[in-house]
């Protein structure tokens, strides 16, 4: 589903992802590992497509196509998700206006027709429900006032909503309590299936309790030092990354 | 500096067709004669630009037909004054009566049924600027709306103006608004543009007496040529309060001016302000508040969202009397610019006289968030679609102010739409 082959990214001239190669097969959820500034989320908003994360080598290909050639309403249209690590505050949007519009474009773009709103209503309500978000704060600003865990919960209803093929979750674990962390492990294991993928990059092991991964990569220095099945994110946990890479 | 003498000369010409007695308008037009229009060497006008007015003068506007249909907002409006180049339209309009002690008809009709009368109430004005002055001097037209104290109802009242966009004319309206103790009402004054280089310069008077609240709106879309001035002086007696949003978004040059006084204990004003500038326009608004009794309150959000090489100036300045304890007041000017080319003003002005006053204020001037923008997209929002709707969000607070939820989704379209104009604009 997803193929990245000899990545290199810089961010303001310098070179961070240097050299990475991944291959992420439909069915997959993969989990990167790495210390802080090892290009966890560099690799992320690089995949996404955000301004000023300079491809400057490699190939990425998605679906069979080239991911790189796409703009990120484009990528997302393609059933691409990207899970924030910090997500953004945006007063005077609403989040029911900020997912409707959302989903109406992705259907745009797909040439379907937009959804009408007591359906859209209908969905909203369904997946918020399931992740535990009450009805009042969709009808808030974006994560105006959401506490670390709401905004990740949020993403969660966001992607419930999107429905999305391929996800990357930018520690979408980080910041969360015990409680807020298994509501999250559950929403990303509801979307576990054959047809979707999952990237999902985090820091400490934790996460990958409760969402199981079928590969763990470990990534150093703006490359894959070591690729291996979940027992790898144990071994990280117990000697760390230096003894590992 | 523009000339007045061609002003003047078209006074003459004019005068003896114009309603009402001479003497109040001889007393106006030798005033603007000794004033002349302003210019930016004064600091309450130097980010006005009045040079259209200069090219060739603007002779006074005949009836004609207008360019544009009456907005949708209004066609159905209960009470609705229509005015085309500033000339009152009777087939257009409906006035039903407002009962026992209260008045609502258009100028010309005032100053010939109740000249004398009337004429007290615009004395005083020959101590104005020199474009209001030339607004009395020329005033063709315009509403009178008297509240009287046994009225029932909160009349909403629609003052349309349309215009034909005939070359070089200038309409002088005149509106009075008085709301006797107690009573309350809602006016929008609407100002549907035409292509074409016209002026449109009006005068609203409003005094609320005690406990009296009036809602008042202006929704000004002149035409992209236009030149518009208006000023507005509101008085606020004790316990009343006068509220409304002014959404700009029309006129080559626009000045909104207001002279706000807090007259009596407990007054209050909510005065907010949306400009919205493209294509060179130059948006001007200028505010003086004035807290003269104690225990007043006075809030003014300024919101302006520019592009392509267009100018919006907020000029806000709150006077805190000697004796107005217990003021408080607040203004805060924002300003987003959505490319380079743009330019915001903002200068706000505290003269504080008291000694016990909250009195907050604040600027900025910024671009549009990238990291919001990028969150839109990757929610599959496309980067236009994605520009307009943080633009929008940013003069969504200021919009909520407007409870009236059909004018509030009408305003909301309105800018709406801007927003899909500006950012195509700002990003060719």
């Amino acid at each position: 589903m997803l193929k990245i082959d000899n990545l290199h990214v810089a961010v303001d001239g310098k070179e961070i992802i240097k050299g990475l190669t991944l291959e992420i097969a439909a069915g997959e959820v993969h989990a990167i590992m790495g210390p802080n500034g090892a290009g966890k989320s560099t690799l992320a908003y690089a995949l996404a497509g955000r301004d000023g994360y300079e491809v400057t080598g490699g190939a990425i290909t998605y679906l069979d196509k080239d991911l790189l050639e796409l703009d990120p309403h484009e990528r997302a249209g393609e059933g691409l998700f990207l899970g924030f690590q910090y997500p953004v505050e945006i007063p005077g949007v609403s989040n029911l206006n900020f997912l409707r519009t959302g989903l109406n474009a992705i259907r745009t773009y797909r040439g379907e027709e937009e959804i009408s709103a007591p359906d859209f209503m209908k969905l909203i309500r369904a997946k918020a429900a399931e992740l535990g978000m009450s009805l009042d704060m969709l009808k808030r600003y974006v994560n105006v006032g959401f506490s670390g865990g709401e905004k990740k919960r949020n993403e969660m209803v966001q992607m419930a909503v999107l429905d999305p093929k391929f996800a990357v979750l930018d520690e979408t674990d980080s910041g969360l309590d015990i409680d807020a962390l298994r509501i999250v492990a559950d929403g990303i294991n509801a979307l576990r299936g054959p047809e979707r993928a999952m990237l999902v990059i985090t820091h400490y092991q934790r996460l990958l309790e409760y969402v199981v991964p079928d590969k763990v990569h470990v990534l150093y220095d703006g490359r894959i030092v070591k690729s291996g099945g979940p027992e790898l994110a144990e071994e990280l946990e117990e000697k760390g990354y230096k003894a590992v890479a | 500096m523009v000339e007045t003498a061609p002003y003047i000369e078209a006074f003459e010409g004019a005068a003896d067709g114009l309603p009402g007695g001479a003497e109040l308008r001889r007393a106006a037009i030798a005033r603007f004669a000794e004033t002349g229009f302003p210019g930016r060497k004064d600091e309450d006008w130097r980010y006005t630009k009045l040079g259209a007015l200069a090219a060739e003068p603007f002779a006074p506007a005949e009836a004609e037909t207008p360019a544009a249909a009456l907005p949708s907002i209004a066609a159905d409006a209960e009470y609705r004054l229509v005015f085309v180049d500033g000339r009152f339209d009777a087939d257009r309009s409906a006035l039903p009566d407002l009962g026992e002690g209260s008045y609502l008809l258009s100028l010309a009709q005032g100053l010939t049924d109740y000249g004398q009368f009337l004429e007290g109430h615009f004395a005083g004005a020959e101590t104005e600027t020199g474009l209001a002055a030339l607004n009395t001097a020329m005033m063709a037209d315009g509403v009178i709306f008297h509240l009287g104290r046994a009225a029932g109802a909160t009349p909403v009242l629609h003052i349309v103006h349309l215009a034909s966009g005939a070359a070089n004319r200038a309409a002088h309206t005149r509106n009075l608004v008085v709301l006797e103790d107690g009573t309350e009402a809602t006016v929008i004054e609407h100002y549907v543009g035409a292509d074409g280089e016209y002026w449109t310069n009006g005068v609203t008077q409003i005094t609320l007496k005690p406990g009296a609240r009036l809602t008042h709106h202006i929704l000004q879309d002149e035409g992209p040529a236009a030149t518009h001035t208006l000023r507005r002086n509101v008085r606020v007696e004790a316990g009343a309060r006068y509220a409304g949003l002014a959404l700009v978004t029309g006129a080559a040059t626009a000045r909104n001016e207001m002279r706000l006084s807090l007259a009596g204990e407990g007054a209050s004003a909510r005065v907010d302000t949306i400009q919205l500038g493209l294509t060179g326009q130059s948006l001007d608004s200028f505010a003086v508040v004035e807290h003269a009794a104690p225990d007043c309150t006075s809030g003014q959000n300024v919101r302006n969202v520019l592009a392509a090489k267009a100018t919006a100036s907020f000029q806000g300045r709150i006077v805190v009397n000697e004796g107005a304890q217990r003021t408080d007041a607040e203004q805060s000017a924002k300003s987003l610019l959505l490319d380079r080319s743009a330019e915001a003003n903002t200068k706000p002005e505290l003269i504080i006289n008291a000694d016990d006053v909250k009195c907050a204020h604040g600027a900025t001037v910024g671009e549009l968030d990238q990291a919001a923008l990028f969150y839109l997209e990757a929610r599959g929002i496309p980067a236009d679609q994605a520009r307009a709707m943080l633009a929008e969000a940013f003069a969504a607070d200021t919009l909520d102010g407007v409870t009236d939820e059909k004018l509030r989704a009408y305003m909301a379209r309105r800018v709406a739409e801007w927003m899909a104009l500006a950012v195509r604009g700002a990003t060719a």
